[in-house]
């Protein structure tokens, strides 16, 4: 097997299991700066999301799936999406300037 | 890490998108100086592999956790500027489809971990790794002692945007930027040893792919080593 092919097959894995398994047993305690803010007594100032109510807000917890299901789908959808955009848009800026001499 | 809205007013929240707008036009124009076909499957990796280690809180302390901020992860596998750029990506995907960190903190989100966590930290990773030995354990270290430093920077950051823009006027800025700085430092233990065993494992696999890497083979758009 071809050595990139291979290191990208292992990246995969190693991303799917951090999303999809790891996640699964992810701390629901607050995070740092939300720890801070109920210490310092600033939390009140935090407002709910524009964006609670969306399909997949708080990685899946309004899919009637049950959290296992949720944090799963949420998690693909979200690694498909942000390799999907960083690989669009490096295409688009590399556009026609593309310089097929520069690749290694 | 995620700054929700109302912790910073609205103005110094407006002034920061623009910022990082900026920001992300400039770190475009210096990608396009390095870009290749091997970049871009590794940035798209990085920034997925960023968003799922997110996704993975820790327990730092009793009632507090904390998760994978991966700047200097992300800035020395793919640099700097691939790195401003895979991180803004990562904060838009994860405020407008999964309802995490403000809309409008977007801006204070991008320039605290995409501005200094990971271009601020790839800087510190360079300053390290210029007194190392320039091995590849030493590229290891660095990225670990760079991304742990990482985590209480990008707070400091957040403490400055307070004390510019806090709305909570009856809590003492001082304060609030030790909890900060003490509560950061050791989330930052977690980042510094998640990014010294991807770092490690790829750059013995692969270190003509690492940007960081003495090894790298390609074009920088900044020295490595004076």
């Amino acid at each position: 097997m071809n050595r990139n092919v291979a290191l990208a097959l292992a990246a995969v894995t190693v991303i799917l299991i951090t999303g999809v398994v790891l996640s699964q047993f992810s701390s629901s305690d607050p995070d740092g700066l939300e720890y801070v803010s109920q210490q310092q007594g600033f939390d009140d100032a935090a407002q709910d999301h524009t964006l609670d109510d969306a399909a997949l807000a708080d990685y899946g917890e309004n899919l009637d799936q049950g959290p296992v299901v949720g944090t799963a789908v949420a998690a693909i959808t979200g690694l498909a999406a942000t390799a999907i955009i960083t690989v669009g848009l490096l295409w688009l800026v590399r556009g026609r300037h593309h310089d097929s001499s520069r690749t290694p | 890490m995620h700054i929700p809205d109302g912790f910073i007013g609205v103005g110094t929240s407006a002034v920061a998108g623009l910022g990082a707008a900026g920001g992300f036009a400039y770190a475009l124009r210096q990608v396009r100086r390095y870009l290749t076909d091997r970049l871009v499957p590794l940035a798209a990796l990085a920034a997925a592999f960023v968003f799922a280690a997110q996704m993975v809180n820790f327990p730092v302390l009793p009632g507090m956790s904390g998760h994978l901020i991966g700047g200097v992860l992300a800035a020395v596998l793919v640099g700097p500027s691939a790195a401003y750029v895979v991180m803004t990506i990562v904060l838009i995907v994860q405020a407008f489809l999964f309802a995490d960190g403000g809309l409008t903190a977007l801006g204070l989100n991008i320039i605290n971990m995409a501005g200094v966590a990971a271009v601020g930290g790839y800087f510190v990773y360079r300053a390290i790794l210029r007194l190392s030995s320039g091995t590849r354990n030493a590229v290891a270290v660095s990225a670990c002692i760079a991304a742990f430093l990482s985590v209480p920077m990008a707070a400091l950051a957040f403490a400055g945007e307070f004390a510019i823009g806090g709305t909570a006027s009856s809590v003492s800025v001082s304060s609030v930027l030790w909890a900060l700085l003490t509560t950061h430092s050791l989330i930052g233990l977690g980042e510094g040893v998640i990014t010294f065993f991807v770092i490690s494992a790829v750059v013995n696999a692969r270190p003509d792919l690492v940007y960081g890497s003495p090894d790298f083979v390609g074009e920088r758009t900044e020295a490595l080593t004076s």
